[in-house]
This record gives structure tokens, C-alpha cells and sequence, in this order.
């Protein structure tokens, strides 16, 4: 599958999805003006990918900050993550700094809202 | 429902107006670092490449902003008595024919007479005796110990090509406000900003006054785009709280870009051709609490609408709060839809504060929207 690499820029995150080196990433800040826009791309992908998925995918969350709108475009993403992990291994890392409780609770609030386990990771 | 004080809100859209009359881009107050210096010149920088000002407009700007913040950042560490507020203060406006770049801080009122003979001996001198004026201070090297020769005054009278304004107000038998006012006037005149028929340093003096009294830092009137979103974001943060208050920036930078956005998205912009929509913005600090609000037109039809949406984020408590933004994330949006819907409820969350809102009456189609948000680091432990 083809690599998905976005560079981050001041209102959108970087993104990285890559199935042959494993790594799938989106980190730094989001808050764009078109959250349904930005997002499109990175959606199509993981429904894509979703159909000859690896054995196993680690899913890491880095964000710094995200907007409303986006907080709306993660929950799609979170709920095709939710599918694959029904007959896939799915390992999903939701990192926040350690005095953002913020970014903790949108972690925990993702996850009970979808049943799905999330590794909240402090750093 | 009217729950900022009465005062507070004649004083914003008062502003808001008077902003837009004197097409003054923004105002900025607060210790002003050099981090912080450069994030005012891109801003400007941003500002006049939308107007499509002349490269020579644009070099004139910047070079006359650039001198008059270093001259700022150069002499604010003076140490006052605690009561005296030694914030500088920086203001940028754009009307018909000219630039005026307005800044202030406090001097000693011992430096005030060699300060006033240096500002009025380049005022007396016209284009080709500051020339030599100029030349005669290169070679002499007269030099502070503050390390300004005089040479950046020098230099900035012959590129604006103007006389200098200035005005020392007395604080008390120390200390003076010094205000320092250039102006770099524009080759095309453009209609679409208004002029001014008043003293102008006079006027900003005023307007210093009143927003000390509000305890405001940064004023910020300009079209809200995304662009310009960013250029706000960078100055505040560099300007909130100490380093390690991290989750206060990161509660105050995430308030910022919903109401931001929200302006940019729902506001109702009477100028057709504007890119962005028409609003105001201000923080303010006052015993670690920080106040932000905006301020954008809106049509009269949808007051009603707005306040009912914000009366109930408002009365909701924070488990109703969570509830509802929880089924609003789920349901996918409609098309065409700006928002998600999630903004107020958010910054409630964030802030654990109530949004207070006012509406005022403009005119038979509009009316000025403000909403205030405060957040500050006790109500979040």
C-alpha cells in the first residue's frame, strides 16, 4: 500500500501511515479550518488499509492540540480502528503531555465511547 | 440573558467601532520580548502583503516598527515602584494616505530632557541636514550606554520622511509615560480605509488609559482568517503564563481557536468582498485570571437562535455538558456544515466557566455579538 505522509504544518499535524514499516502516526497540532477536508485523505487510507490490514497495527495519537471539528474527524478514524480491531490485532497509544488533563480526558472519553481499549501514555 | 457587566461590553463594541473607524490593525500591551517583537513584525508583515502594499511601503513599515520595538525591548527593564504598570504598549493603524506606528513605555523622568533635545533636534533638521546630521553621529560615535545612538531616530525621520510626534505624560516625580508616534505615508491612497480628524497621539494616548483599565494585553481588530488565526495564536502564547503553567496555555490556546473559528465561520460580514470576516479580539490578565473575548456582527434573524444555543450549554452542568458532546460527536455532519456544533460546549468544558454574551443592536440587519470567556489556573485545580 502506498505510504501516507502529510508534513505538519502551524494548524495541521503530521501524518504518517506506512503498512511496510509499520508505523502509523499523527502527532503535533490540528486545528484546520476544514477538519472534514484535511481529513478525507487520511479516512480513505485507513478504510484501505482496512481491507488487507498487517497482523498487527500500533496506532499513535501525538497531538498537541486539536479543534472541535477535528475532535469529530479523530472519532471516525477511532470507530474504523474499532472495526479493524474486531478480527485484527489493534494496539491503540493516545499520548498527552502530563499536566494536559485535556488531552487525557479526550483519550478517555474516546475510548469509553467506543469500547475500545486505548494505551493513554504519559510523556 | 446579560451576564457581563454592563460597562465592560459598551466598552468592547465602543472599541470595536473606533477600531474600525480608525483602521486600527491592533494594539498590543504587555512586556514585550524580543521573541514576542517578531511575532508583531510578521504579523504586519502578513497584514500588508494582503493589502498588497508597495515593497517600499512594506520596507518603511517594518523598518520604522523594527526600531521602535527595539527602542522598546532597549529601555523597558527600568525598575519602577510596584503600583506603576511598566507595560509597553505598541499600535498599528492603516488609514487613507499613511501608517502611524504608535509605542509607548515608561521613562525616568531625569532622561526625559536629553530624550526630548535628541527627538526635537532631528524634527528641526529637514531631509538634507539629517543626511549630514546622520553622517556627522556615524563618525563622531556618540553612543548611549544603552547602545542607541540617536542613529535609529535619525533613521527613522528619513524614512518616513515625516516629523516625529512625541508626548511625555507624567506618572508621578520619577516616572513618565513616553509615547512615540511615526508616520510612513503611502504612495496610493486607498479609499478603503477611513481617516481620522483628530490628534491622533492624543487619541491613542486616551484609548492607553481606558485599556489599562480594563487590564487588557493584546487588542487585536483585523479580518479573522485562518492566517491570521495563527499570527494571533503565536503572540498570545508567547505572552501567557509562566513556561511551566502548560495547561493553562494549552486551555487558553484551544478557547482562542473555537471563538476564532467560529467568528471565521459564522459571523455575517456586511463587506461582501472581505476574505475574512470582521471581528474583534482581546485577552486580558488580572491576578492570573485571563479574560478572552471576541466580538463580530451578526445577523438580527439569528440572535435568537444563538442565545438559546448558548442559555443551554450554559445551564447544562458538566455531566449534561459531556453527555451532549459526546452525541454530537457521533452523529455525522450535514453537508455543508461549518461547524461541528462543539465549540461552546468545549470551551465551557475547558474553562469550567460559563460563557457570558451580549447582543447590541447596529442596525436593521445587524447586530454586534460578544462573548467573554475567563480561565484561569485555581479553578482548574
Amino acid at each position: 500500500m502506498e505510504i501516507l505522509h502529510i508534513e505538519a504544518t502551524s494548524d495541521t499535524p503530521k501524518v504518517r501511515l506506512d503498512s511496510i514499516s509499520g508505523t502509523f502516526e499523527i502527532s503535533q497540532r490540528c486545528f484546520p479550518e476544514d477538519a472534514v477536508g484535511f481529513f478525507l485523505p487520511i479516512i480513505e487510507w485507513i478504510k484501505n488499509y482496512s481491507k488487507t490490514p498487517n497482523q498487527q497495527s500500533n496506532f499513535n495519537f501525538k497531538l498537541e492540540y486539536f479543534n472541535t471539528s477535528s475532535s469529530k474527524q479523530l472519532f471516525k478514524i477511532l470507530m474504523l480502528l474499532e472495526e479493524l480491531s474486531r478480527n485484527n490485532e489493534v494496539v491503540i497509544s493516545w499520548h498527552y503531555h502530563k499536566a494536559d488533563s485535556d488531552m487525557l480526558s479526550s483519550g478517555e472519553r474516546y475510548s469509553k465511547l467506543l469500547q475500545l481499549p486505548i494505551k493513554m501514555v504519559e510523556i | 440573558m446579560n451576564l457581563l457587566e454592563n460597562d465592560n461590553f459598551s466598552f468592547i463594541f465602543d472599541l470595536y467601532r473606533q477600531m474600525n473607524l480608525y483602521s486600527l490593525s491592533y494594539i498590543y500591551r504587555g512586556g514585550l520580548s524580543i521573541d514576542l517583537s517578531n511575532k508583531i513584525l510578521s504579523l504586519a508583515e502578513t497584514n500588508m502583503a494582503n493589502h498588497s502594499e508597495s515593497s517600499a511601503t512594506k520596507k518603511k513599515v517594518y523598518f520604522i516598527m523594527l526600531e521602535s520595538l527595539q527602542n522598546i525591548t532597549r529601555h523597558q527593564d527600568i525598575k519602577t515602584e510596584e503600583n506603576i504598570d511598566n507595560s509597553s504598549f505598541f499600535v498599528i493603524q492603516r488609514l487613507v494616505n499613511d501608517y502611524y506606528i504608535t509605542s509607548g513605555n515608561i521613562v525616568e523622568n531625569k532622561n526625559i530632557e536629553a530624550l526630548n533635545s535628541k527627538l526635537s533636534k532631528v524634527n528641526s533638521l529637514d531631509k538634507d541636514s539629517l543626511k549630514q546630521y546622520y553622517k556627522e553621529i556615524l563618525t563622531q560615535g556618540e553612543v548611549s550606554t544603552k547602545g542607541g545612538a540617536g542613529l535609529g531616530l535619525i533613521e527613522m525621520a528619513r524614512k518616513s520622511g515625516n516629523k516625529l510626534a512625541y508626548d511625555f505624560k507624567e506618572i508621578n516625580k520619577d516616572f513618565s509615560h513616553f509615547y512615540f508616534q511615526i508616520k510612513v505615508s503611502v504612495p496610493d491612497p486607498d479609499p478603503a480605509f477611513q481617516d481620522i480628524d483628530v490628534d491622533r497621539l492624543t487619541w491613542i494616548e486616551g484609548l492607553e488609559e481606558r485599556i489599562l483599565e480594563k487590564n487588557l494585553n493584546l487588542i487585536y481588530q483585523v479580518d479573522f482568517t485562518q492566517e491570521n488565526l495563527i499570527s494571533i495564536l503565536s503572540m498570545t502564547e508567547g505572552n501567557i503564563g509562566s513556561k511551566d503553567d502548560l495547561a493553562l496555555r494549552k486551555k487558553i490556546f484551544n478557547i482562542i481557536v473555537e471563538l476564532s473559528q467560529n467568528i471565521y465561520k459564522h459571523a455575517d460580514e456586511p463587506n461582501k468582498e472581505k476574505e475574512g470576516k470582521s471581528g474583534i479580539f482581546l485577552i486580558g490578565e488580572k491576578n492570573g485570571e485571563y479574560t478572552l473575548t471576541t466580538g463580530n456582527l451578526i445577523l438580527n434573524n439569528k440572535v435568537a437562535a444563538l442565545s438559546s444555543s448558548l442559555d443551554r450549554v450554559n445551564k447544562a452542568d458538566f455531566d449534561e455538558l459531556e453527555t451532549l458532546f459526546n452525541k454530537i460527536i457521533m452523529v455525522d455532519e450535514k453537508k455543508g456544515q461549518k461547524g461541528a456544533g462543539l465549540g461552546f460546549i468545549d470551551i465551557k468544558m475547558k474553562s469550567r466557566n460559563s460563557l457570558s454574551y451580549h447582543f447590541s443592536p447596529v442596525d436593521k440587519d445587524y447586530s454586534f455579538f460578544e462573548i467573554q470567556v475567563k480561565v484561569s489556573e485555581k479553578q482548574l485545580n
